[in-house]
């Protein structure tokens, strides 16, 4: 009896732990995809950033396969962030507006998310062709044990 | 299981017996919680909250009715938690809270004395804190959130025993539990006055807590 109740006490321990999507407690990174690449893309800089790393990791690793999506991290500190992509050719410009979140949240203690801009203005940038969808990075309540998909979050498509 | 059926058992009987004081006056006390805020000061960094002054007064008024007793508790709780990673950092908080209870007791011996009771809780709270996130590209980001009057109801059930010390002194041990329901649950606290510790991972708007209080009591008449 006494282990009976210690083994449903673990097993639910597990699965408060598990079903609560609490999303990256961290710095977000919105997802970026370039339409029908046929640029060779060097390097991207962000501005204002104390450490390139994070972005400097992915373009080194490019290969022709996968380099038409990076993933790039968005400021805690502004609601604005400005990256420069180099390509082979050309240097192009993109600010990306949006408003960041941070609550509390049961289960998790406080987290952070990004939403649209309260401006109508959602993008600064010199690409031909500029999208910006807002999602969030939190799922709402608890995550299903089948779709266990993380929510999508921001993701830009620019055609450069 | 046993010592469980032991325990109802002897609330039970002290509910149903008539304690045979035949001399029972009604005699009222007032006392002072005397070890609530001494581990937060000997022990700062295990103990759950650190550097807290936690005030505690009590009256006891005894009924006329043989072996009842109205308990009354008031309380202060000022200071802050402990720190216990990035996104648990301590949180200050001040908190007044009131209690009563009706309680039953039971001669076990001339000096031991077991009692039970139960009654309402009300606490009202105010709170402020820090939390981190640490963003390796832009910078780390520090925000900061307050809670003013935040009020939780509730219930407490407690057992323990008194140990008639000298003529008028009264040495109280209480085993209590409590539960309460905050009416505003936008953070999740880690002390809330009044209500104790709630292991993380419960709901934060439900506020569950067992503890431990020793008092003196005096007797005023």
């Amino acid at each position: 009896m006494k282990h009976f109740l210690l083994v449903i006490l673990i097993l639910s321990g597990i699965c408060v732990q598990s079903c609560i999507d609490c999303g990256p407690q961290a710095e977000l990174s919105a997802r970026v995809y370039f339409e029908h690449d046929s640029l060779k893309l060097d390097s991207v800089y962000a501005l204002n950033a104390v450490s390139q790393e994070a972005i400097r990791q992915q373009t080194d690793n490019f290969t022709q396969r996968h380099y038409y999506s990076i993933s790039l991290p968005i400021s805690l500190i502004s609601d604005t962030t400005t990256y420069v992509f180099r390509f082979t050719e050309r240097i192009d410009t993109l600010s990306v507006y949006y408003q960041r979140v941070f609550r509390d949240k049961g289960g998790c203690g406080f987290i952070t998310d990004a939403k649209a801009p309260s401006t109508a203005s959602r993008y600064y940038s010199t690409f031909s062709k500029t999208e910006i969808y807002y999602d969030t990075f939190v799922n709402p309540g608890l995550q299903s044990w089948i779709n266990a998909d993380p929510a999508a979050g921001m993701s830009i498509w620019i055609q450069p | 299981m046993k010592r469980l059926a032991i325990f109802f058992m002897l609330i039970g009987m002290s509910v149903a017996t008539r304690a045979q004081d035949t001399l029972a006056r009604r005699a009222s006390y007032i006392g002072l919680d005397v070890i609530n805020s001494l581990p937060s000061f000997i022990l700062p960094d295990k103990y759950y909250i650190r550097n807290t002054p936690i005030i505690e007064p009590y009256y006891l008024l005894d009924l006329e009715k043989t072996a009842r007793r109205l308990y009354f508790g008031a309380g202060f709780a000022s200071g802050d938690s402990r720190e216990y990673n990035n996104f648990n950092p301590s949180q200050a908080f001040r908190g007044t809270y009131l209690r009563a209870a009706y309680e039953v007791r039971r001669l076990r011996s001339a000096r031991r004395i077991l009692y039970a009771g139960y009654g309402p809780v009300i606490s009202i709270v105010g709170y402020n804190g820090k939390f981190h996130f640490n963003g390796p590209t832009f910078g780390d980001y520090e925000g900061r959130f307050k809670e003013t009057n935040n009020i939780a109801f509730g219930v407490e059930g407690y057992f323990g025993f008194d140990f008639n010390l000298a003529n008028h002194w009264l040495l109280r041990l209480t085993f209590r539990n409590v539960m309460g329901r905050r009416t505003a649950a936008d953070t999740r606290v880690q002390y809330f006055p009044g209500f104790g510790y709630t292991i993380e991972g419960l709901n934060n708007r439900l506020l569950y807590s067992g503890g431990l209080s020793l008092q003196i009591h005096y007797k005023i008449r």
